[in-house]
């Protein structure tokens, strides 16, 4: 063990994490953590500031003889909640795809050691040693575990895939455990409540 | 896995690696702070953003002596040369703002102070603190940066290490620069720092 105030393992994870994972990751962390970074909630709120501009339109017809500022307002709105809808998550995941590609340290295969108090990660150049109360929150996918808000690694990617099938179930219920009910966010169903 | 090896520290000329050994203070975080922001706007965006400064600023003045006058007019032009006054100085102002904001953050993380080991030679970077062990090739550098405070090196991804010059005589800040701008030539910027 590289840091000896780490102690012993509970479980270890030898992974490769590929641009795509990451990206689709660090995308369901921000999603999970802000309601506000869904795209769909993005669109609502364009259409109500649309609706909000052409209910002003008789207003505008009546003041100053014209509808086409609101008009034109609206339309903007709608154009741009299509945009934050449909092209902005793959615009976002592809920048995120492009930040992984261009750290090199981040591409390298990693051990993880996962203990009681830390993780330990050991790349063929770092050595580095996490506590779990560094992390902010714990945000659980389908195949993966992202870790977001450590020292040294922002957003931590844990595959599932790279552990036994027999420990995939307990590394879950060690990840709530650890996390607890404020930060551990599990697969799909929402923040967790016990 | 293999232990993280000392690739970094192979020297090809014979010449030792610069090692500094220093204590993480409120100074050197917040000019790392400030070198970390700086590095991650481009030259070409700052000039931009002069240009839009200075577009503002001259639309104001055309504004004000070509256009009706009025208290709410005045009140526009004046927001409009305020804008641009904002955006003329934004260069300026940015470290002073990432400075302060990184004091505050220092003040309420005790984690921040740590005792730094970091060598730069011809291989690489090599970095040792409680919590992280590195001997990092040039290669796994996603690039460098150097102002009047610090050598900054990214690893990508917003990871960072840096070495303060403060640690470091003159001869060993021209070693080290000439080993970053060989080693990563474009990758490696300086700013702010004249010498």
């Amino acid at each position: 063990m590289a840091f000896s105030q780490a102690g012993e393992p509970l479980f270890t994870l030898r992974q490769t994490v590929t641009p795509a994972e990451y990206a689709e990751a660090a995308l369901l962390v921000e999603r999970r953590l802000s309601w506000t970074g869904l795209p769909a909630v993005r669109a609502v709120i364009c259409g109500l500031c649309a609706a909000l501009c052409l209910s002003a339109a008789p207003l505008s017809l009546r003041e100053y003889g014209t509808m086409w500022l609101p008009l034109l307002f609206a339309v903007c709105f709608l154009l741009l909640g299509l945009w934050l809808l449909l092209r902005q998550p793959v615009r976002r995941f592809r920048e995120l795809e492009r930040r992984f590609a261009g750290s090199p340290v981040l591409c390298e295969e990693t051990k993880i050691d996962c203990c009681r108090d830390c993780v330990v990660l050991q790349t063929s150049c770092e050595e580095i040693l996490i506590y779990w109360t560094e992390f902010s929150a714990c945000v659980e996918g389908g195949s993966f575990a992202a870790l977001s808000g450590g020292a040294w690694r922002q957003l931590l990617v844990l595959k599932r895939d790279s552990l036994p099938e027999e420990q995939r179930e307990a590394f879950s219920v060690f990840l709530r455990d650890t996390f607890g009910l404020s930060s551990y966010y599990p697969e799909k169903r929402g923040r967790s409540r016990g | 896995m293999a232990e993280p090896i000392d690739r970094a520290q192979t020297p090809v000329s014979g010449k030792p690696p610069v090692t500094a050994r220093f204590l993480v203070t409120r100074e050197d975080y917040a000019d790392f702070r400030a070198a970390a922001g700086m590095a991650a706007v481009s030259p070409s965006e700052f000039r931009l953003i002069r240009v839009c400064g200075a577009a503002l600023l001259v639309s104001c003045f055309v504004f004000l002596f070509t256009y009706e006058t009025g208290v709410q007019y005045f009140l526009l032009d004046a927001l409009l040369g305020f804008c641009g006054l904002f955006l003329l100085g934004w260069r300026k102002m940015l470290p002073l703002w990432l400075r302060a904001r990184a004091g505050s953050l220092y003040a309420e993380n005790s984690r921040l102070v740590e005792a730094c080991t970091v060598s730069v030679g011809e291989g690489g970077l090599r970095v040792e603190r409680p919590q992280y062990r590195a001997g990092l090739p040039f290669e796994a550098l996603a690039w460098a940066y150097e102002d009047r405070a610090v050598f900054l090196f990214s690893l990508g991804a917003g990871m960072f290490c840096f070495l303060p010059k403060r640690c470091l005589s003159g001869e060993e800040c021209v070693q080290i620069r000439n080993y970053l701008s060989s080693a990563l030539r474009k990758k490696f910027r300086q700013e702010g720092f004249h010498g």
